[in-house]
């Protein structure tokens, strides 16, 4: 049995983390593809405007072009879009995108944005999956997209990166409720899945802090960003990080996950996926600089 | 569990405020389909002795869809349960009890638990929401109350707004997180009430619950003790008192089929006061 399955509040209160996850140093893998972009450090992009959502929380799709554009390059380290969707995906390729279809949705203007892109890139648009929930396709793929929108989970304190691939999985998503939720990170070590990913996007428009999957409104707000980065476990440190400080402002007091995110310390330390040690991930925001939360 | 008059179907309004209902007959979801409607949300329901589920969309020109969503429990209690997770919110005075927030109302009556949902709030989407809820509630006959188990949380120090109702792991974690492990058995055959108190300004919280049998009770008490409490100096019973590391202290009190505990609270004196303050003689679910 894994240690995480033996967590109790009191390691959390001994590590000082309480509330958010455990830390430490460990032995950091991110996924292979485009990690020198950050040198040593892994790096998770966040690019922001302010104008990319009206008063009527409606997409400004040209904006959102543009910090998709903006949000590549800084990942890849190329100096236009176009040249950072060509170093993602390859002509000859069959790309899965893996958006959230359910409840609080990846945004449709995102997902056909990325769709864009990657024909753009080359890639035939009958090579360009929606393979979200179906398990047949991904023997076809030779790469997959993901695009998660960010949001907390009342199951598994987070349901952003590590838990999208829940549905693509071998077993059944009930697997990883209740006390198995630190496994979730497992799933991207399976034959069909893993290596596959090249890079995850995280919809951050509009997150949900508290109470997902679920929509309640209260616990919505226009963060007006995406994030993204090649080491799925940086980047759901991350969005995690950004969900707390979020919800420290909804309460006007630090306001713990519960149950705490556990998928991100195993990501890390049992499945070598990543980092989520602060010191080894180098945060870059572009744009739109308010309310940041990292 | 209070006997119930359930309505064989409750009837929207077919309109308000320009807003119309898109079909009359509501969408049905039940247990074994609550996943396709919900997937990684059901497990809440299914919690608290989900019965059926019941959805209609209302729609109006330009304007973003006003979802509602008529839950069926098991119970009263069950319902109130259900809207327990979360307390948040104003009160709408819509049924038993009602929160309403940013464009989504909770509220629950008779077995039924309500949501009502405009994901983009206006003066007016407020009005309709809420004359949606007003319009079902007053086909639901107010019987029914919430769980008995509430009346034993002793009243002084407790915040009216921070009183839960339970049975399982998942509803407890989502509130508290003490273990990954269920260390405590909970199950869907007991039954728990948490209240959060506070003393000098300070935080605690006591948490009861009740077994099928003496024995579930005094194992869960013994394995709480035996991975929560290890290594720690803890008092002998009937109070079982440890101090955390954090200098938080949690007491345990195993009284027939009931296990209490005390915890958040700084101090021993309020721990102590609140465990002992519990009246497990009288009243309950089923006395």
């Amino acid at each position: 049995m894994s240690d995480y399955h033996h967590l109790t509040r009191r390691d959390f209160v001994r590590d000082g983390a309480l509330g958010a996850l455990v830390v430490g140093a460990t032995v950091s893998a991110p996924l292979p593809a485009l990690s020198e972009a950050a040198g040593e450090k892994s790096l998770v992009a966040i690019v922001r405007d302010e104008k990319v959502q009206g008063a009527d929380n409606k997409i400004d799709t040209a904006v959102l072009k543009k910090m998709l554009d903006d949000l590549v390059m800084a990942v890849t380290g190329e100096s236009s879009g176009a040249a950072a969707w060509k170093k993602l995906v390859k002509p000859e390729d069959t790309v899965g995108l893996v958006s959230t279809t359910h409840l609080l949705k990846t945004h449709s203007e995102l997902t056909e944005a990325v769709t864009a892109a990657v024909k753009d890139a080359g890639v035939p648009a009958d090579k360009i999956l929606s393979v979200q929930g179906k398990k047949a396709l991904l023997g076809q793929c030779t790469a997959l997209i993901t695009l998660p929108a960010l949001k907390a989970h009342y199951l598994t304190g987070i349901s952003t990166v590590f838990k999208m691939y829940i549905s693509l999985g071998e077993k059944p998503a009930s697997t990883y409720h209740k006390d198995n939720s630190g496994a979730l990170a497992s799933i991207w070590l399976e034959p069909a899945l893993k290596g596959k990913t090249r890079i995850v996007i995280v919809d951050a428009l509009r997150p949900l802090c508290a109470q997902g999957p679920q929509i309640d409104p209260k616990y919505l707000w226009n963060y007006n960003g995406l994030m993204a980065s090649t080491d799925p476990v940086a980047l759901e440190a991350t969005a995690l990080k950004i969900i707390m400080a979020q919800r420290k402002i909804v309460k006007g007091e630090p306001w713990e996950l519960s149950p705490p995110a556990l998928c991100v310390a195993a990501a890390d330390k049992e499945y070598k996926l990543g980092t989520s040690d602060p010191a080894k991930i180098t945060v870059k925001v572009i744009g739109w600089e308010k309310d940041a939360l990292v | 569990m209070a006997a119930v008059t359930e309505p064989t179907s409750l009837v929207p309004l077919r309109e308000t405020d320009g807003w119309k209902l898109v079909e009359r007959k509501s969408e049905l979801v039940l247990p074994k389909t609550i996943f396709e409607y919900m997937d990684g949300a059901g497990e809440l329901y299914l919690a608290f002795q989900f019965r059926d589920l019941h959805v209609w969309q209302y729609a109006r020109d330009g304007a973003t869809t006003i979802t509602v969503e008529a839950y069926r429990m098991g119970s009263p209690e069950e319902a109130f349960g259900v809207l327990s997770q979360d307390l948040d919110g104003e009160d709408a005075k819509i049924g038993r009890q009602s929160l309403y927030a940013a464009g989504l109302l909770r509220f629950w009556q008779g077995p039924w638990y309500f949501r009502i949902l405009s994901e983009f709030e206006t003066p007016q989407t407020r009005r309709v929401v809420l004359s949606l809820g007003q319009a079902l509630a007053a086909q639901i006959p107010p019987e029914g109350d919430r769980p008995k188990l509430l009346a034993r949380l002793p009243r002084e120090g407790l915040l009216p707004q921070r009183v839960h109702y339970f049975h399982t792991q998942i509803c407890l974690n989502a509130l508290y997180f003490f273990a990954v492990e269920n260390l405590l058995g909970l199950s869907e055959q007991t039954e728990a009430a948490m209240g959060d108190y506070r003393f000098d300004n300070q935080p605690a919280s006591l948490l009861i619950i009740r077994y099928p049998d003496p024995t579930s009770a005094t194992k869960a008490c013994a394995r709480f003790r035996e991975v929560y409490l290890k290594g720690l100096s803890v008092s002998s019973a009937p109070l079982q008192l440890a101090q955390l590391e954090n200098g938080e202290w949690v007491g345990l009190r195993l009284d027939r089929e009931y296990l209490v505990l005390a915890f958040r609270s700084r101090s021993r004196d309020v721990s102590e006061r609140l465990l002992k303050a519990v009246n497990l003689t009288n009243g309950g679910r089923g006395k």
